[in-house]
């Protein structure tokens, strides 16, 4: 993408927008973490912000992790409580870990998938441009073919 | 503006058919110039479709019909021989949209008695800048234009003389024509204005292009309309003009070098190598180029760049090789110049080796050369400082403020070498939402290409989300003052100085000893700045347009054992942000009173005049 089609003037456009209305991609998963952050936006290009920023956030999280880090924010009982969270885990595996498997291999199937989309779609928009540019050049041609026989008094 | 003095001035419009081009044209002239003491001269060249007929019924337009097409040349002779004073020549497919257009043109032109000719400023159809002036570059003798084909946002500002203009709107006073004559008739169209404006030079006579002026020109609408043929004509007026001025260009040159670096990408070293090309150019240089990302892979949309690229190898020559540590000896010429910075406290061992084994070392500030000085390098070193574009980095510059809100602007990488993380905290904890003050962060992906280990281990891809993740990652306070974060924008760089005058303070939260030009470039353009103290940027804080950020040093990832760079606190940040903000009007003034300093004793004209001075001296030796 050739930035010669971004205007300071577009993105300052945009930044006056995003202060009167925060927004983020990733605003709803936010919202389950913590409050929301209305002070936060991120604004894209619009070339990807509809679908490479959102493949690049798929292939980055479809790999999902059962053995993360555990972790407590009470400071009294805190290490006890780690440590039931700990049993607990390794008492669930049995169960957990075969879901996880499933749906770490669902990921990835829909996270190839949806790039194979995408590549199609970029190999068919290369095509119909082709297929376009050839149509408006017949065409180019036969309106100066009409000219000129217009022009020798042959029409 | 009124002049104290107007002198006569002929007007001469050449036509060829086109009549409703040419009414537009006659149309905006009339009503729209203020020139007190001018006429209008109409040449037509055998028109057909009535243009004559219109043209006499016009009150106050002389008419002179040739009865056939003489060519651009002859037309306009006939103009010139008809004429007694300063003439203009104007074509047809022009369109007069500022009133005094025709007074400045002439005061510039009247200001010395070395200025012969003067062009201006031309928009086509869309609004877009397609001309400031014009050069010639060598090897392909293909005359080009500046800019060629950007957005108008003000560049180019300043009166300033030029290699050429052309003769679409330009600005003739009667001593070149009684010394030189007119056009020349061996072309028929194309290259006359360049072969005019090199034979006034030869005749003492300067082309300047008046920057306050800006003329509407509807390219080539006479050769489309008529179904000329524009190649042919274009190949033999070529044809004449190399037979006439190629020996005389390309002896221009008195010095000679190569220059060995990135010249195609995205980062510092590209950007920087195609301004100092164009200067080193300007300052008679003969460039030969050495390509560091491999000449196969250097797709060059920079005509006069591509032209040194077409120039035949030469090894036999100094060389600067602008680069990174790690590929210095790929220096091959007959005296090699390492051109280098470190972003760092010091140089690392390898590069220090490196360096002293060429014949020469340039750094870019007196803070760098200490550090090399203190890591080792026994060579020879002279500070080349980065430069400015003042044609593109001006107050004057087109601005988007944003409604009502304290700006900050902070560009950066996001990565270990930029304190993005502790601006963003300091920002968000010294700001609350009610404060009408916001953070825009412009956050670009590294370039991988130009980019040394310590950015390209954290390198983020193109459209990547991966600067939310990570922002989420640091649980900011919430219901703070905005920040908005501009992600992989890729703002052309001409238009960079009109992002920086949209802020009301542009924050450099570089780590590194080296931050590239933002700096410079915001000051240039009127605008204060905060930078991290530290390196090159300590050498232009001066406490009011630019202020300095006390920092800490800290062990820099991915370094070499103990190379230092820059570590300001939170603490520090929150405090140097807070004083921007309260004492924004002085430092704006102060912003605004250094900007004309720092555009031409800092501009790349004048480093390129420096690096000139110390070839001549070298080949001297």
């Amino acid at each position: 993408m050739q930035s010669k089609d971004i205007d300071v003037e577009q993105v300052m456009e945009e930044v006056n927008k995003a202060v009167a209305a925060p927004s983020t991609l990733l605003a709803d998963f936010w919202k389950d973490e913590r409050p929301a952050a209305p002070n936060l936006s991120f604004i894209y290009p619009p070339y990807s912000k509809s679908l490479a920023v959102n493949l690049d956030m798929v292939s980055r999280n479809w790999e999902i992790e059962s053995e993360f880090e555990l972790g407590t924010r009470r400071r009294a009982l805190g290490s006890i409580a780690v440590s039931v969270k700990k049993l607990t885990r390794s008492l669930t595996r049995w169960y957990i870990n075969p879901v996880v498997h499933q749906v770490r291999k669902f990921n990835m199937l829909v996270t190839r998938t949806l790039f194979d989309l995408a590549n199609n779609l970029e190999a068919l928009t290369e095509r119909l441009e082709a297929i376009e540019q050839q149509d408006a050049g017949r065409r180019l041609a036969e309106l100066e073919e009409r000219v000129s026989r217009l022009e020798n008094g042959k029409g | 503006m009124a002049l104290a003095y107007a002198r006569p001035v002929s007007v001469i419009v050449l036509t060829w058919n086109c009549l409703e081009v040419t009414k537009n044209c006659l149309r905006t002239l009339l009503d729209n110039t203020t020139h007190p003491d001018f006429q209008v001269m109409v040449v037509d060249n055998g028109s057909t479709d009535g243009t004559p007929d219109w043209v006499a019924s016009i009150d106050g337009v002389s008419l002179i019909a040739n009865g056939e097409n003489l060519g651009f040349v002859r037309g306009n002779n006939v103009g010139i021989e008809a004429s007694t004073g300063d003439v203009v020549l104007l074509n047809n497919d022009t369109e007069i949209i500022q009133p005094d257009w025709l007074e400045r043109m002439q005061e510039l032109a009247c200001s010395a008695d070395d200025i012969g000719l003067v062009g201006c400023r031309l928009v086509n159809a869309d609004g877009r800048l397609v001309h400031a002036g014009t050069y010639m570059p060598l090897p392909s003798f293909w005359g080009q234009e500046y800019p060629g084909d950007e957005a108008d946002i003000g560049q180019y500002p300043d009166d300033r003389p030029v290699e050429g203009v052309i003769a679409a709107c330009v600005y003739i006073k009667r001593a070149v024509i009684d010394k030189i004559g007119g056009l020349d008739t061996d072309y028929f169209s194309y290259f006359e204005d360049t072969d005019y404006c090199l034979k006034a030079a030869r005749a003492g006579f300067q082309t300047w292009c008046c920057g306050g002026v800006t003329v509407k020109h509807l390219e080539n609408a006479s050769t489309a309309g008529n179904r000329m043929d524009f190649s042919g004509t274009f190949r033999k007026s070529r044809d004449v003009f190399l037979s006439k001025w190629k020996t005389p260009l390309e002896e221009r040159y008195t010095s000679r070098l190569t220059w060995h670096s990135f010249i195609s990408g995205r980062g510092l070293y590209s950007r920087a190598s195609a301004k100092l090309l164009w200067a080193l150019d300007r300052a008679g240089v003969d460039v030969n180029l050495g390509f560091l990302e491999g000449a196969e892979r250097a797709e060059l949309d920079d005509f006069r760049i591509n032209d040194m690229k077409n120039r035949p190898a030469d090894r036999d020559r100094p060389q600067v090789l602008f680069g990174p540590a790690g590929m210095l000896s790929r220096a091959d010429g007959s005296y090699n110049i390492a051109y280098v910075f470190t972003p760092y406290d010091r140089f690392d061992e390898a590069a220090v080796k490196e360096m002293n084994a060429l014949d020469e070392v340039w750094v870019t500030s007196e803070s760098q050369e200490k550090a090399a000085v203190a890591s080792g390098v026994k060579r020879d070193i002279q500070v080349m400082p980065l430069g400015v574009d003042p044609d593109y980095f001006h107050p004057g510059i087109k601005s988007c403020p944003l409604s009502g809100r304290f700006a900050f602007l902070a560009n950066l990488e996001w990565g270990p070498g930029f304190a993005g993380p502790a601006l963003l905290g300091a920002f968000t904890d010294e700001f609350s939402a009610d404060e009408k003050v916001v953070l825009v962060m412009n956050v670009a992906s590294p370039v991988d290409d130009e980019a040394g280990a310590w950015a390209s281990e954290t390198a983020i891809s193109g459209g990547s989300a991966e600067v939310e993740e990570a922002v989420e990652a640091l649980s900011l306070p919430m219901n703070r003052a905005p920040v908005v974060f501009v992600v992989d924008h890729e703002i052309a760089h001409y238009q960079s100085g009109s992002l920086y005058r949209s802020a009301d303070c542009v924050v450099v939260p570089d780590r590194s000893a080296e931050p590239g030009t933002v700096a410079i470039e915001s000051l240039a353009c009127g605008v204060p700045v905060l930078a991290i103290d530290f390196g090159s940027s300590s050498g232009l804080i001066d406490g009011s347009a630019m202020k300095g950020i006390p920092c800490d040093l800290a062990l820099a990832p991915g370094a070499a054992a103990g190379l230092k760079w820059a570590d300001p606190s939170r603490e520090s940040l929150r405090k140097a942000l807070r004083e921007a903000f309260e004492g924004s009007e002085e430092a704006k003034a102060k912003a605004l009173n250094a900007s004309e300093g720092i555009r031409f004793q800092r501009s790349w004209d004048e480093v390129a005049r420096l690096m000139k001075e110390r070839l001549d001296a070298i080949a001297r030796r």
